[in-house]
């Protein structure tokens, strides 16, 4: 006790309060913390617990939709869903990569190129409804696709491109200045400086847009409403050929389906397609981080 | 009468001789100005390195010490608004001059930086960047080079047994060395080195400046160093940098022999700066 009694009662003081606040804070942040992984919890909780013994039913998963009755499945729906992703992302990530090279690398500062970068970012924001519209009216209607697979995957092309490419620009821009000087102080070029540095070394960065991308696809409805069919009994068999994807039917078949055991069906749809934005999450994640050791970029 | 690093009586030079003369130095710069924009950030600089010596630019923060070297192999060209008046002579060609091949240039004249900076590669494939950038794809003459240049570079007896492993997981002076190697590996003339020790201990420092003195057998060696200690153990010539006011270009205030420079300096200034009064 005789060491505290040399501390100026007001400098006490204030170390309590610190001390107070910084309880405070933490708890309050924690507190915060959780309710987010309540709220995520509860949500897949209670899709996975309505859903779970539907989606292990193997007539469920590998069978056939009934457009009438009861005890249809769900296969072609998710082999839609799949090819629509990788259809999309193969539209999308060159695309979008390609743009954000020139825009992080080429174009420089200028009235356009921010121009460009507010357009992007705006376009990022319009609803996916009116993306789906346009879809429609372009590639449906115009073009003369007619709903199929290809007019949806280039509407969500469409729907996604900003943020891929805002994203994958961003992740260029966070690789060191001391890399590309480095490379170009070997006598690199530019190009062999942004083939073999910059773009590898961006790649966790632009992995991780366009694994959010993935995500987005696979659970878009409003964007594939007009522009793909919302119910097939096949899964496409060609870029320009039917099939509906698992999210936009998990609407329909809520809404519009007059099987008897239509709800039983969407509880299984919505566990079966949170299963598998979690699993080729997985996978992408896998990849990235076989990539990342295999460069060597992780000590 | 002062002595050169050999031992022998030469005529004091306190600044370079006003023609380059192309069979003793290796690079002869003349009449350099350097501007960012409207700043101008150096004036007249005049400096001749000499082959197979240790040059050493020293002097206090923000007085264009880098600067200088960067234009030595044309990094500066990657500075928006950088512009250079006056000549760079690399063995009597001017590498300013109109078509001079810049990526020669960089190959000749390797950089390492202040802080060290490996990609986020493995070992080897940091060390073998500059070769595959100029074509070698052949596996073993690859291997050769790499293990050549770790060995120059005094990095090969710790890194030997882990070539894939990632360049980010050596210690700071290790990569430093790794950055060396790398720079050996496309077999340049010269390696200019930005404060390569700023950011090490004082072991890893050392062992560094040991390096460099072994390179110097082969390289032609432009270092710029904070340390003052380090110009006067490792260098053979010295060139003072300084500003006379905020805002004004940097100047070489002196230019010699090291021992004269930290001995018997003509230009009261760099007495003040290397007896520590200043800066």
């Amino acid at each position: 006790m005789m060491g505290e009694m040399h501390v100026p009662a007001r400098s006490r003081a204030r170390k309590t309060t610190a001390k107070t606040a910084d309880t405070v804070a933490t708890v309050v942040l924690w507190a915060l913390a959780l309710v987010c992984l309540a709220v995520l919890g509860s949500i897949i909780g209670y899709i996975l617990v309505k859903g779970l013994a539907v989606v292990f039913d193997p007539k469920f998963i590998l069978g056939k939709p009934q457009a009438i009755n009861a005890g249809g499945g769900i296969l072609p729906f998710l082999l839609s869903s799949i090819y629509l992703t990788l259809l999309t992302m193969v539209i999308i990530m060159p695309i979008g990569v390609g743009a954000a090279i020139y825009m992080a690398e080429f174009a420089g500062e200028s009235r356009i190129t921010r121009l460009v970068r507010f357009g992007a970012d705006s376009l990022a924001t319009v609803p996916s409804i009116v993306f789906g519209l346009f879809g429609l009216a372009l590639f449906v209607v115009a073009f003369g696709m007619g709903p199929c697979l290809m007019a949806g995957a280039l509407t969500l092309a469409l729907l996604n491109l900003p943020a891929v490419m805002r994203t994958s620009e961003e992740a260029l821009r966070a690789v060191p200045a001391s890399y590309r000087e480095a490379s170009l102080g070997l006598g690199a070029s530019r190009w062999q400086t942004i083939r073999k540095v910059v773009l590898p070394s961006a790649v966790p960065g632009i992995t991780t847009g366009g694994i959010l991308t993935i995500g987005r696809i696979l659970g878009e409805s409003a964007a594939l409403v007009f522009t793909m069919p919302l119910f097939a009994t096949k899964a496409p068999t060609s870029l320009f050929s039917g099939g509906a994807a698992i999210a936009p039917n998990l609407w329909y078949t809520l809404t519009e389906a007059i099987t008897p055991d239509a709800q039983r069906i969407a509880q299984g749809e919505a566990a079966a397609l949170v299963i598998l934005i979690l699993a080729l999450n997985l996978v992408a994640r896998f990849l990235a981080h076989r990539y990342q050791a295999r460069q060597g970029m992780v000590g | 009468m002062q002595t050169d690093v050999e031992g022998k009586s030469v005529a004091a030079r306190p600044l370079a001789t006003p023609e380059p003369q192309h069979g003793r130095y290796m690079i002869s710069i003349r009449d350099l100005d350097l501007f960012y924009g409207d700043f101008k950030a150096l004036e007249d600089i005049n400096v001749d390195v000499e082959h197979n010596r240790i040059t050493a630019f020293i002097g206090p923060s923000g007085c264009g010490k880098s600067s200088v070297l960067r234009s030595i192999n044309r990094l500066n060209d990657l500075v928006k608004g950088a512009r250079v008046e006056g000549q760079v002579f690399l063995d009597g060609e001017d590498i300013y001059g109109h078509g001079y091949d810049v990526v020669e240039l960089r190959k000749r004249v390797g950089m390492v930086f202040q802080r060290p900076n490996p990609f986020p590669k493995s070992i080897y494939d940091n060390v073998a960047y500059g070769p595959r950038i100029f074509g070698v794809r052949d596996r073993a003459e690859l291997d050769q080079v790499v293990e050549e240049s770790l060995v120059r570079a005094a990095l090969w007896d710790e890194v030997k047994g882990k070539l894939k492993q990632s360049a980010i997981a050596l210690s700071g002076g290790q990569q430093q060395r790794l950055c060396i190697a790398r720079v050996l590996a496309v077999e340049p003339e010269g390696i200019l080195l930005d404060e390569p020790c700023a950011a090490l201990d004082p072991i890893a420092t050392q062992r560094i400046e040991d390096l460099l003195q072994e390179l110097k057998k082969t390289y032609t060696i432009v270092i710029v160093t904070h340390n003052m200690q380090q110009a006067a153990r490792l260098s053979d010539y010295t060139a003072f940098f300084m500003i006379e006011n905020q805002g004004d270009p940097g100047r070489i205030v002196e230019f010699g022999p090291t021992n004269t420079i930290f001995t018997t300096p003509e230009d009261e200034r760099t007495e003040r700066y290397i007896t520590g009064r200043f800066g």
